[in-house]
């Protein structure tokens, strides 16, 4: 019974981070219908960010302040870049074929993993201890981490606020109403570019925030690191029905859990097969995804 | 006499080869109530395409209370005061009625990102008062007890006039009707009309309004537009468009 409890903390920890990372893929595909390869360089980014700035910050001794300082420093840095990338990458697309902004995603992902290797090359740095990990709580077979409660508590703190942020607000309305329809949305008042541009900034923040909670439980920071964190992610929001806010926060999570207990029911080498399977399973019976509604095309 | 809310002068534009709208012009005061009307083709949905942005005129101009808005974009003319509904109805079919009105507000919003994300007092008073106002609007349009049904589940009618609430919610000095009687029966459509002239009396709004009912038209409408392949052929009262060949030559044909 232990060890069942520690996988389920073991994997709301990771699922945590996947939920972050899958909402901003898939609040872009809401808001445009397509596949922003290069959020997980965002991510990728945004570990770099928090590096640096923990690296500066090496000499003072507070821990909350480090941590807070850093976990800013990162969303700030992922929502800069987020906004460039859609101002200077996908903006001159608007009106060209789906296709086409996708094929240049993929080119920002590239570009963005080259320039992280030209700038801070190839191997792998460690990220450093910002946070001591310490046991809250210990049983015979069970742990619990400050860093795991940490990363579980911010996670759920943000997918609540992004939800209320996007169910409540006039802004989240707006970007409801560009989601749905574009140009009657532009029609009555509304800054659709501006509208995008700061979907895409909350986006790259939760993927910044993410990039830290991650970086402080698995601290190995490279140019790379995105490359499976996003397209696990990136599968998690299509499991949860992509364009779905619950169902990228609850694929995330389902995706975790199911790593988490094939590593310690089945194999550690398995994990990512079991784990993809599952989701193939669920996308066979409901091939819109768990929360994806079936979208008819527009004419 | 007081000054021209908007006055539209040689507005051209054409896709391809087709001149679709040339030379269009038009001249509406304050509080006016006026028609557009013309047979199939005629290009009375490219001016109201023209008007609200969607497109960009090639030459001419439209001047809303002073300011020359050709070349705007879409937005930017809706915040000056030009506000529209769809011949095919538009409305945000996920969205409920009221948020549908919400979304015309927006350009209202005060309050900055910040106060949003931090959930500041001028962020929870501006939102609430929203509410209240788009509330306001669909007791109007007559859709306060459906406000929190989804848009999609409303019958037709009721569709149309949400989206003559939503435009209203955008402050428009001048509000384009894009057949807004249409798919309606006979009852509704007298219903519709009165609301459009309550609302004209109400909101302080000028009315552009697109109808193929003739009728409908001559009944509520102070002057008329008429336009055919693309060209204004007349201009006045009811009476005067009844009369005229031209009108009548364009509908009927010759023979």
């Amino acid at each position: 019974m232990q060890a069942f409890i520690q996988n389920l903390i073991n994997g709301l920890a990771l699922g945590g981070v996947y939920a972050l990372v899958a909402l901003g893929y898939t609040m872009v595909y809401g808001i445009l219908q397509f596949i922003n390869f290069a959020h997980s360089e965002i991510f990728m980014l945004g570990a770099f960010a928090g590096l640096f700035v923990a690296v500066a910050l090496q000499d003072v001794g507070s821990t909350p302040v480090v941590v807070t300082a850093v976990v800013f420093a990162s969303m700030a840095a992922c929502m800069a870049v987020g906004a460039l990338v859609e101002r200077l990458a996908y903006r001159p697309l608007r009106s060209a074929p789906r296709l086409n902004v996708l094929i240049t995603a993929v080119g920002v992902s590239l570009l963005l993993q080259n320039a992280a290797q030209i700038l801070w090359g190839a191997t792998p740095r460690v990220f450093p201890t910002i946070l001591e990990t310490q046991p809250l709580w210990q049983g015979t077979e069970l742990v619990l981490t400050n860093v795991q409660l940490i990363v579980i508590v911010v996670s759920a703190v943000l997918v609540f606020g992004l939800s209320i942020l996007v169910n409540r607000t006039k802004l989240g309305m707006a970007m409801r109403a560009v989601s749905f329809d574009f140009d009657v949305s532009s029609l009555m008042g509304i800054p659709t570019d501006r509208i995008i541009v700061f979907t895409f900034m909350i986006g790259c923040s939760l993927a910044g925030c993410a990039s830290i909670l991650y970086g402080i439980s698995y601290p190995k920071i490279e140019p790379m690191m995105g490359v499976v964190i996003g397209m696990k992610a990136f599968v998690a929001a299509v499991f949860g029905g992509i364009g779905s806010l619950t169902g990228a926060a609850v694929g995330g999570l389902v995706l975790g859990l199911s790593e988490s207990f094939t590593i310690y029911y089945v194999s550690s080498t398995f994990r990512d097969a079991i784990a993809f399977a599952i989701l193939i399973l669920v996308l066979l019976l409901r091939p819109s995804g768990l929360f994806g509604v079936v979208r008819k095309e527009k004419v | 006499m007081t000054p021209p809310v908007l006055e539209v002068q040689d507005l051209s534009i054409s896709f391809g080869g087709l001149k679709a709208v040339a030379g269009f012009g038009l001249t509406l005061r304050p509080g006016a109530l006026e028609g557009l009307i013309g047979p199939n083709g005629a290009g009375k949905t490219t001016v109201f395409n023209l008007l609200s942005g969607v497109y960009t005129a090639d030459s001419g101009r439209f001047v809303l209370d002073g300011a020359d808005l050709r070349g705007f974009s879409a937005y930017r003319i809706s915040h000056a005061g030009i506000a529209r509904t769809f011949q095919n109805i538009r409305v945000f079919s996920h969205l409920t009625v009221l948020e549908n009105v919400l979304v015309g507000f927006h350009q209202s919003i005060r309050y900055g990102y910040w106060d949003a994300f931090l959930l500041t007092g001028r962020f929870r008073n501006d939102e609430a008062a929203m509410e209240q106002q788009a509330l306001a609007l669909l007791e109007r349009v007559g859709l306060a007890s459906r406000a929190g049904d989804n848009a999609r589940d409303l019958p037709y009618g009721d569709q149309r006039r949400l989206e003559i609430a939503r435009a209203l919610a955008t402050h428009p000095k001048v509000l384009l009707l894009d057949e807004p009687a249409a798919g309606l029966n006979t009852v509704e459509k007298e219903q519709l009309m009165g609301l459009i002239a309550k609302i004209r009396d109400e909101f302080k709004v000028a009315i552009l309004v697109i109808e193929h009912d003739m009728k409908l038209v001559m009944g509520i409408c102070e002057r008329i537009t008429v336009l055919d392949h693309g060209e204004v052929i007349a201009t006045g009262t009811p009476k005067e468009i009844q009369s005229n060949p031209k009108v009548i030559e364009a509908y009927l044909g010759v023979s």
